[in-house]
């Protein structure tokens, strides 16, 4: 029994945008900000982001990366519950005055568990993300902007 | 996705680590920035911003942010729900420490 899941966050990170995207890109960062997994920035590439089951998370999630389009767009293909179609996530970034606003749209049919857990998980995984960017990310060009 | 689920948001939970309990305590009387707790603690910074995670999400931690800094500080509001929950064994040790009284006074009076 699925449902329609239409998550759509919107962040703004106070650095420049090629900051934002290695955040988002770079196996090492993602590892720290969301979850380990063998992530890897190619086009097709199939990984599986690992960590402990909880009531509502199988324990993993097999994605695939469907689109990269440094530094603005990549979209994933996402599975993280037993379902006939995956969802897709789709991270964009735009320059803003000051920084980067970044939009996370994740959509499909899904169980609702894991419509629960997505919607719990991103706003936690945005907010990991935002402390990644401003404590953890090397400085860039343009980082005094 | 990993959030944390009901049965791991609460505040005894929370609370039930020593790494999270030593953030509380490096947390307790000044705002700080995760590269400092990382620094303090000496594990890992996923296991850090992950820690900061459950303990943001029962309130026992809050984060300010100052232009590009994000500063968490503790908050101890959320133990008293700890405190209330170990009040109720308190009659315990009162009875005891009486039991205790009647003990020693028994004993004087055999002296």
């Amino acid at each position: 029994m699925t449902q329609v899941l239409s998550l759509n966050l919107e962040e703004f990170y106070p650095k420049p945008i090629e900051t934002v995207w290695q955040a988002l890109t770079d196996p090492a960062a993602i590892a720290e900000w969301l979850m380990p997994c063998d992530f890897r920035p190619i086009i097709g590439h199939r990984f599986t982001i690992r960590g402990n089951a909880t009531t509502n998370w199988r324990g993993w999630t097999t994605c695939v990366v469907l689109a990269l389009e440094p530094p603005r767009r990549m979209e994933w293909q996402w599975e993280s519950a037993d379902i006939d179609e995956p969802t897709r996530v789709c991270f964009e970034l735009r320059s803003v005055k000051g920084g980067t606003r970044l939009t996370l749209r994740h959509s499909g049919m899904t169980t609702r568990t894991d419509i629960e857990s997505l919607s719990q998980g991103w706003p936690i995984k945005l907010r990991q993300l935002d402390d990644w960017i401003t404590s953890r990310a090397p400085l860039a060009a343009g980082d005094d902007l | 996705m990993m959030p944390p689920s009901k049965a791991t948001s609460d505040v005894f939970h929370a609370i039930a680590d020593n790494n999270r309990r030593l953030l509380l305590g490096f947390l307790a009387h000044e705002a700080r920035p995760v590269g400092a707790c990382v620094e303090a603690l000496g594990i890992t910074y996923a296991a850090v911003s992950q820690h900061l995670s459950v303990l943001y999400a029962v309130g026992l931690v809050e984060r300010e942010a100052h232009g590009r800094q994000r500063l968490y500080r503790a908050r101890f509001e959320p133990l008293q729900e700890v405190h209330d929950w170990t009040g109720m064994y308190q009659t315990y040790w009162q009875d005891r420490l009486k039991g205790l009284g009647k003990y020693l006074n028994r004993s004087e009076d055999r002296e």
